[in-house]
């Protein structure tokens, strides 16, 4: 079992739920979030590029760990999705 | 995030204003002089597209959001704002298999008295949606122009700016790629860039068949084959359908500039607002002036009244300035600094609308039945 922290400008992409439990194999972070995809598709095109690249000002976590795609995901881990610091409009 | 204010008037002009951090609707009765804001709408996002549909009833605002975290997206209201669509998956995307995602989109042009909408976005490249709005396909004609591979971006990206449908031709201008047309529904396109010269390329080689800087076209709303171009210095006509431009920029403190509109009815009437150099993009002399021409860009007489004449250094750009179709007609601009200006009698004089708006990319307006 996984979790995955959504953040609250893309709640309305999973009817409010703020955090999204997923019984899926431990595996890279791609297919973990393909699975959250599966689930709720309306998070994908705000977290992914039309090329399937995280988006240049969001950042997935591990627990505490900054990650790529490719980032293995162990049994039991909590995910986050965190819009950037490096991402506001001044 | 706060909370839009929205529109109380549900007749009248519309104005529609895209910002670096959001949307704004102003609204007025035709006499143009008491004036409602409404807004932020996507507060935090640009929007440099917007779009009014009045076709059929509708009363549609078509929005071209960028969230810098979350992408791109194009979003739908039909009841002025009150609420907008959250469509779960981008409705405009490339292709699988392209290597290309959208960056931005530019420029939602409702095009017929049908459903057909036109996108024209970044990276360049032109989208139609048949069902005013909702779903939408690339155009493969322009996507597989052999040239599409050379274009390179401006100081904006790579955009496609300006879609023109004009009776049986299409017209799309890209920087740095120049004005393409289509002359059958968009299956296939020719470059129509002669005469237009590219100063920022060597001696010799300045006027290429593509690869021109345009900022913007405007097509004469009596005379179906002219056009007036703003170019990356230069200012254009073409009376042919884009076939060869001539230079019309004599007149003018500055042929350097953005924006460029055509009046909603009288031929040979038209906009510009000139921007002293691509090195120092503000209004020439620090004195923001509109110039119109009545005789197609023979002369050109600036106005005034109303706007600030000292220490203005205001920089309008490409989608920032706009007229109505009412008679006289309305002009807006808006500026770079959140300034919003207005004219009700075809920029003889103008009014400030809001003095603190984010900077200002995109101005458009409409008119509520």
């Amino acid at each position: 079992m996984l979790s995955v922290y959504v953040p609250g400008p893309l709640r309305g992409f999973t009817g409010g739920t703020d955090v999204v439990e997923l019984d899926t194999a431990p595996g890279p972070l791609r297919e973990v979030l393909a699975a959250l995809f599966a689930r709720h598709p309306g998070l994908r095109d705000r977290v992914l590029t039309d090329t399937g690249e995280l988006r240049r000002h969001v950042n997935v976590f591990i627990g505490p760990e900054r990650s790529r795609l490719d980032s293995p995901v162990p049994d039991g881990a909590e995910i986050s999705i965190l819009p950037a610091v490096s991402g506001g409009r001044s | 995030m706060p909370q839009p204010r929205h529109l109380e008037r549900d007749r009248g002009v519309l104005v529609l204003v895209g910002t670096t951090k959001g949307a704004f609707l102003c609204a007025s009765d035709d006499g143009r002089t008491d004036w409602e804001v409404a807004g932020p709408y996507f507060a935090g996002q640009e929007v440099y597209a917007l779009a009014l549909d009045t076709r059929g009833g509708r009363r549609r605002i078509l929005a071209g959001t960028h969230s810098a975290h979350w992408g791109p997206t194009v979003s739908i209201s039909d009841d002025l704002g009150r609420s907008f669509s959250h469509p779960e998956r981008a409705p405009i995307r490339f292709p699988d298999g392209s290597g290309l995602s959208l960056k931005q989109v530019w420029q939602i042009v409702p095009s017929g008295d049908g459903d057909e909408v036109y996108a024209g976005v970044e990276p360049a490249a032109l989208f139609l949606s048949r069902d005013a709005g909702q779903t939408w396909s690339l155009n493969e004609g322009l996507f597989t122009h052999p040239h599409r591979t050379e274009w390179q971006p401006g100081g904006g990206g790579l955009c496609m700016h300006t879609v023109l449908p004009r009776g049986d031709k299409l017209y799309v201008a890209i920087s740095t790629g120049g004005v393409y047309r289509s002359d059958d529904g968009g299956q296939s396109w020719r470059p129509r860039n002669v005469g237009i010269r590219a100063p920022f390329l060597p001696e010799g080689h300045q006027y290429p068949e593509f690869g021109q800087c345009v900022h913007k076209v405007a097509a004469d709303a009596a005379d179906p084959t002219r056009l007036y171009l703003q170019h990356h210095w230069g200012v254009y006509r073409s009376d042919d359908a884009g076939d060869s431009w001539q230079n019309i920029g004599a007149g003018l403190p500055s042929d350097f500039g953005f924006a460029c509109v055509a009046h909603p009815r009288d031929a040979g009437t038209a906009f510009v607002l000139p921007i002293e150099a691509d090195m120092f993009r503000a209004v020439p002399d620090a004195r923001l002036r509109v110039y119109r021409t009545r005789d197609a860009g023979a002369s050109w007489q600036a106005l005034a009244d109303g706007l600030p004449q000292e220490g203005a250094y205001e920089c309008v750009l490409r989608d920032g300035m706009a007229a109505d179709r009412l008679a006289p007609a309305g002009l807006y601009f808006g500026t770079r600094s959140g300034k919003l200006y207005a004219s009700n009698d075809e920029g003889d004089s103008w009014r400030q609308l809001h003095a603190g708006l984010p900077p200002i990319v995109c101005v458009k307006t409409g008119v509520l039945a």
